[in-house]
């Protein structure tokens, strides 16, 4: 109970993330065309890196002529990993501006851009004002913004019937790019700044 | 009975397929990895508490307890809100490097400017490179988000002392708004309770006059305090050098390597004097 209570903003992102996963599924194994049921989620994703978690999991949408792709992830990481646990809840756009199509194996190379926007679940931070000082004292330290860019590799599984993917991205904090490029700093390098995400990912169309 | 190792053109046929999918992908497990290692790490996320070095004023007290001396002179530096000013503050490392005679270099916090574990550690790549121990005071951003458990880890107490060469130097953590009210007992009895014959404060905000962050009775608690104990005080936090001298005690604010400014404070034991000297580069 004392999970639920606290956490209870945390178990209902998986709940809900768990849920469409499974309507997604369930959608694409009866083969019920896609336009018909438009909350059904059309792909399911695994990340780790990019500041979204140890291990983040996340449904997501894609719009119909297949260029743009919004994902709601939740992101856990372990004490072991960062000190302390982190929950962390993002929503991760993505524009598919170049599709690279290559006949052998149905295997897809397309460049990505990516824009994550995202919110910490810890007392220690605040998404609005906090309470203890004047307004706009500090800025809210509980959400941020993530840029990206990536390449998507996919293919059609057919262990699974359906299409699957790795992807690989470089990513910057909004913090850190801040420091990189508007602070005049000749310090930092851009390898300071960035990080790196690695993602799976099953398409479910 | 069958060869395990024979197969006929279909089975070879098929291995083939699944060992070009399988190359496939182990060339793109390398490449992942390679990148991985080579350039980019992974960064799961920024409100990470997993410091790599940890106790750093302690080991830099033991240091500076270290030095020898025939005398009781010494030469420290003061530097505070160096933030996200990472140029000039290595400007001014370079600077105090520079300069042979010093025997440790204080820091008046504010050394990040959200808390996050990326700022500590840049802090810190670029304070590493001094010649000198250096000793991290904690500042008000420090306590943002995940700041305190990362300051607590890498540099230890809050609130701590230590004697050099005669003087007890107390670091006071008075950043109200961000930590509660400060421990004006600790600080009294601190200073109550050591033998040295000069006593100097030093904590990241000036509290000696009312202000949004401090009330009348805070400032005369803090105002007694100095006046019964201490011999110098410094503050941090605005970014510009000053001094002001109340109840016959200097009081000096740091100024920020944003500013182009750091203190020198020098102690005279033959003439039992203090000086402190605002430096610009």
């Amino acid at each position: 109970m004392y999970i639920l209570r606290n956490n209870w903003n945390i178990l209902f992102t998986i709940l809900i993330i768990s849920l469409l996963f499974f309507l997604a599924y369930e959608n694409f194994a009866h083969g019920q065309p896609k336009e018909q049921q438009w909350y059904f989620p059309d792909c399911f994703s695994a990340q780790t890196g990019g500041y979204i978690g140890f291990i983040a999991i996340g449904v997501g949408f894609l719009s119909s002529n297949n260029i743009w792709e919004s994902t709601v992830f939740y992101g856990y990481c372990p004490a072991n990993v960062t000190g302390k646990v982190i929950h962390t809840i993002s929503w991760k756009n993505i524009l598919y501006p170049f599709t690279f199509d290559f006949s052998y194996n149905n295997l897809i190379k397309q460049l990505y851009l990516g824009v994550t926007m995202f919110y910490v679940m810890d007392k220690n931070v605040y998404w609005e004002e906090s309470t203890n000082c004047p307004d706009r004292y500090y800025n809210p330290t509980g959400r941020h913004i993530a840029l990206s860019v990536g390449i998507q590799m996919e293919g059609r599984s057919k262990m699974m019937e359906l299409k699957h993917g790795f992807y690989i991205e470089i990513t910057m904090l909004d913090t850190y790019m801040k420091a990189y490029l508007w602070d005049d700093n000749d310090y930092l390098n851009f390898e300071d700044c960035a990080s790196m995400a690695i993602g799976y990912k099953i398409i479910f169309n | 009975m069958k060869n395990m190792f024979t197969y006929n053109l279909e089975e070879v046929v098929t291995l083939q397929k699944y060992f070009r999918v399988y190359v496939r992908y182990f060339l793109i497990l390398v490449v992942i990895i390679l990148l991985q290692s080579c350039y980019l790490g992974l960064e799961y996320s920024p409100y990470s508490t997993e410091v790599d070095y940890e106790n750093l004023n302690k080991e830099n007290i033991a240091r500076i307890k270290a030095l020898e001396s025939k005398s009781n002179n010494y030469r420290i530096a003061l530097i505070a809100d160096t933030h996200r000013f990472y140029t000039e503050t290595e400007k001014a490392i370079n600077i105090l490097n520079a300069q042979k005679d010093l025997d440790f270099v204080f820091i008046l916090g504010d050394i990040t400017d959200i808390g996050l574990l990326w700022e500590y550690n840049i802090a810190y790549e670029i304070f590493s490179k001094l010649d000198y121990p250096f000793i991290v005071i904690v500042g008000n951003h420090e306590f943002l988000g995940n700041g305190e458990t990362i300051y607590k880890k890498m540099y230890g107490p809050l609130n701590f002392h230590f004697t050099f060469r005669g003087t007890e130097f107390i670091c006071f953590n008075n950043n109200n708004w961000e930590s509660g009210e400060p421990d004006w007992a600790w600080l009294e009895q601190t200073a109550s309770s050591s033998n040295a014959a000069y006593k100097i404060l030093l904590a990241h905000i000036d509290c000696s006059q009312v202000s949004e962050r401090f009330n009348q009775t805070q400032v005369d608690t803090f105002n007694n305090i100095v006046k019964s104990y201490f011999d110098l005080v410094f503050h941090a936090h605005d970014h510009i050098y000053s001094m002001k001298q109340i109840d016959n005690v200097p009081r000096y604010h740091v100024g920020s390597p944003q500013n182009s400014i750091y203190v020198i404070l020098e102690y005279n034991d033959h003439t039992h004097d203090f000086s402190v000297e605002p430096c610009t580069f």
